[in-house]
């Protein structure tokens, strides 16, 4: 499978701000990729190095096997782009948007179009200005999927919508899934998790894991470890236990290298008076909060990783 | 190309009230202007009808580059180049069809309006023959250098409309700063006319590559730094530059010529009736010198006009200074034997320091050789009458207002022109008597019963100054062709005599000529008088 996306050592500083520092990321063709973080974490500067909105200071990135840095012109006739703070022709009503582009790109689908006006509901004849917040991201929707772009890039694409456009979006992004790769940013972790099927999580500008959705929700899990007996927290632990916490008999942390058996064996070494053990999945928030609290992760994140695999 | 008219169709669509605005404005000009000239025409200020109209006129023409700006800015910004939000920046654009279109929209709703308007305008006027075009899309290349490649760029850089205009007041208050600082620091370091010409293709340069630039990469601050540093490079170079890169250009321009290669000769005659003279320039602290130069051995049918001058004095005791190229400020057309004043400005701290020596004076002449190439007599001139490819006149009779003693109304004839602009340099020559034509009965004042009185006017430039900013693609003016010192008189045009004569010239060399005049002593200025020197 090849990558739609690929990034090495992309880097980017505003002044002395080192907005995104030496990412390496790669995207498979097909991938619902989600790139997660809080607030000012680099996700939309990410997307705008990839759309060649911004230059990069130092790296490089491929899109649709392009060199980000010639990205222009035809090349977005296979890119929708959709971003939530996006300027519009606001002057324009919903039909005279979709006119104007539509020459723009020979394999626009006017049934599509059609389609995805009633799917939205979208009224032709306003005018994007007066339009509310949601409808206008419905309109950029539909002005992105018409032409069934390879590769649709979204930057916080449901941030302030009302649950019910959110899921009217996310329930069109995804007739679209099959055909396309979606590479979106959020900072909203239950959005992304009913449909991604890749997740990076992005901090202070730096990659602290990326991999497959399932692969990452296996390898997390609660675990609450019962003792017979008070005793002292063990020495060296191994690094993939994050947060560990001992309340008299029950012994708590995050296991970030979760595997079936392997698992069982090293706790019961480590514990040999356990009583009993439990190894609860952990939902996505939970994983992320794990994440981002913990300091060994990050730095044992240093690594590069990709999507395939984890440096977690 | 379909892009191209894509994007097109969508401008004109959504900025039509633009576009109507700006055409209303053409049109108004070109209605306007006729009242504008009869208006100016007049002077004896009777003028026919209401001064609302030529003042809505001049309003008017101050408004079509304000509407120009406002179109400018809205179509370029209609996808703007500043900024990383843009709704176009990810969709399908070519660069170079964006520009096209941009281009492609100004041609339509500003160059070819304007150009219908001049021509219109023009052919009002009574302008005939090849002015009628070529002026107009002359009078388009300082408009679009110095109008509209600048606001095109700002727009290019600027975010919206408000940046657009904080911006371009800026730039107006930051150019008229520097233009005062270096005039007050470097108003005798002027370059020759070439110098203009090179500024002015230097800014094209810069302007147009920033513009292409920016549509090409969006390299916002590259294009933006590009802009700034041109005119400032233009000023510091003005400000620092020493003699030597003005008198490279100089020589280039003016090649020296040896005096005995030299198609005239130029010489100082200190027995001369006209003596030098000294002035003192208004708000300036220096002190000008007017030194008569006998100019000789000139041909038949051709002229010499001094542009520039440098000057080197030196004193008996070694002491010398050197100014650099000067402008001349008096415009004189010499012809066969006759004297042209040359005027060069001294620090007045140089001019006390050799004020009481004996000097040796080096001038060094920036001189044209013209040659007479068209000569069209106008015989017994109508009341109207055109000149083929340069412009009309009409005969008009200017009354006085009334003797408040005798009541009397004098009257004067005076020519009201319209030409072309650009048109070559030409000599206008009038012959008239105060007699009474052949066959005539008429009395006539037996003082001033002298035969053919000789007048001449000067009209249009070899060289058209690249900085020129009229919207007006010719130029009206009234002349008294007449001696004005012979009185209000009744003049009279015979028949069959060549009255009027439009004699054109065309430069045949530029060349520096030196002059050295030993023991020359600098006159004392007047005090009194300031002499206010205006470029010609």
């Amino acid at each position: 499978m090849t990558d739609a996306i690929r990034t090495e050592s992309l880097s980017r500083k505003f002044g002395r701000t080192v907005a995104v520092d030496s990412l390496n990321l790669a995207v498979p063709e097909g991938a619902i990729y989600a790139l997660v973080g809080a607030n000012g974490a680099g996700k939309t500067t990410v997307i705008k190095l990839l759309m060649n909105i911004f230059r990069p200071t130092a790296g490089g990135a491929q899109v649709l096997g392009i060199e980000c840095l010639r990205l222009a012109g035809n090349a977005f006739e296979r890119i929708g782009y959709v971003s939530e703070n996006q300027e519009m022709p606001d002057w324009m009503t919903v039909g005279a948007l979709l006119d104007y582009y539509r020459p723009f790109y020979p394999q626009w689908d006017r049934t599509l179009e059609q389609q995805l006006v009633r799917q939205f509901d979208l009224p032709l004849n306003r005018k994007l200005k007066h339009l509310s917040r949601g409808m206008k991201m419905k309109a950029a929707f539909a002005s992105s999927l018409s032409y069934r772009p390879s590769l649709i890039v979204l930057d916080e694409p449901f941030s302030g919508l009302d649950p019910l456009v959110r899921d009217e979006l996310i329930e069109g992004l995804i007739e679209r899934a099959p055909e396309t790769t979606i590479f979106l940013s959020s900072h909203d972790l239950a959005e992304i998790e009913s449909f991604s099927s890749h997740v990076g999580y992005l901090e202070q500008g730096r990659l602290l894991f990326s991999e497959e959705m399932s692969v990452l929700a296996g390898r997390f899990r609660d675990v609450t470890v019962t003792l017979e007996s008070p005793q002292p927290l063990p020495e060296n632990l191994p690094s993939t236990w994050l947060q560990p916490q001992l309340t008299d008999r029950v012994f708590h942390f995050i296991h970030s290298g979760y595997q079936h058996q392997a698992s069982e064996i090293e706790l019961a070494r480590v514990f040999p008076s356990a009583r009993d053990i439990t190894f609860d999945p952990m939902p996505l928030r939970q994983i992320f909060l794990a994440v981002a609290k913990s300091g060994r992760i990050r730095t044992a994140s240093q690594q590069p990783t990709t999507a395939e695999g984890t440096a977690a | 190309m379909k892009q191209i008219l894509h994007i097109f169709a969508k401008d004109a669509r959504r900025l039509w009230g633009e576009i109507f605005l700006s055409l209303a404005l053409v049109a108004a000009f070109v209605l306007t202007m006729p009242y504008r000239w009869a208006f100016h025409n007049n002077s004896t200020g009777n003028y026919p009808g209401t001064s609302a109209i030529p003042l809505l006129a001049y309003c008017v023409e101050l408004l079509v580059p304000v509407s120009w700006w406002l179109l400018i800015t809205r179509v370029i910004q209609s996808e703007t180049l500043v900024g990383d939000r843009q709704f176009w920046i990810t969709r399908p654009y070519q660069w170079k069809n964006l520009f096209a279109a941009k281009l492609l929209f100004l041609a339509v709703f500003l160059y070819l309006p304007f150009f219908a308007a001049q021509v219109i305008t023009m052919a009002v006027a009574g302008i005939t023959g090849t002015s009628l075009l070529c002026s107009p899309v002359y009078n388009l290349i300082p408009i679009s250098v110095i109008l509209i490649l600048p606001l095109l760029a700002i727009a290019s850089v600027t975010r919206n409309f408000v940046h657009m205009t904080l911006t371009l007041l800026g730039t107006l208050l930051a150019l008229w700063l520097l233009i005062a600082l270096s005039t007050g620091t470097a108003a005798n370091n002027i370059a020759a006319p070439v110098a203009g010409r090179i500024a002015a293709i230097l800014i094209f340069c810069t302007f147009s590559a920033a513009i292409v630039l920016q549509y090409a990469t969006r390299s916002t601050g590259r294009s933006r730094a590009l802009l700034i540093g041109t005119p400032l490079i233009l000023v510091a170079l003005e400000l620092i530059a020493p003699s030597q890169p003005d008198a490279t250009l100089m020589n280039r321009t003016y090649p020296p010529v040896a005096a005995t290669g030299a198609p005239f000769q130029v010489s100082f005659d200190p027995d001369a009736p006209l003596q030098p003279s000294a002035f003192v320039p208004r708000q300036s602290n220096s002190i000008g010198v007017e030194i008569p130069i006998h100019i000789s051995g000139i041909a038949d049918r051709n002229l010499v006009e001094a542009d520039d001058v440098k000057v080197e004095i030196e004193a008996g005791d070694g002491s010398h200074w050197t100014s650099s190229w000067q402008p001349i400020f008096r415009q004189m057309h010499s012809f066969k034997d006759s004297i042209a004043l040359t005027d060069i400005v001294l620090p007045r701290k140089v001019y006390d320091q050799f004020k009481s020596a004996e000097l040796t004076v080096h001038l060094d002449l920036a001189l044209k050789q013209m040659r007479a190439e068209k000569v069209t007599p106008i015989t017994n001139p109508a009341y109207q009458y055109s000149v083929p490819n340069i412009g009309n006149c009409k005969l008009q009779v200017i009354l006085s207002r009334p003797d408040p003693v005798t009541g009397v109304v004098s009257a004067n004839n005076d020519f009201e022109c319209r030409f072309g602009l650009y048109i070559p340099l030409t000599q206008i020559t009038t012959s008239w008597t105060y007699k009474p034509c052949q066959g005539s009965q008429t009395d006539v004042d037996p003082v001033m019963a002298m035969p053919h009185p000789y007048g001449d006017y000067w009209i249009g430039s070899d060289d058209a100054a690249p900085l020129d900013l009229p919207l007006i693609p010719f130029q009206f003016q009234n002349y008294n062709s007449t001696n004005s010192m012979k009185g209000d008189h009744d003049k009279k045009f015979c028949p069959d005599t060549p009255s009027v004569t439009f004699t054109q010239y065309a430069l045949l060399r530029r060349m520096q000529a030196e002059v050295t005049i030993q023991g020359f002593q600098l006159p004392a200025p007047n005090e009194g008088q300031m002499k206010v020197i205006e470029n010609p």
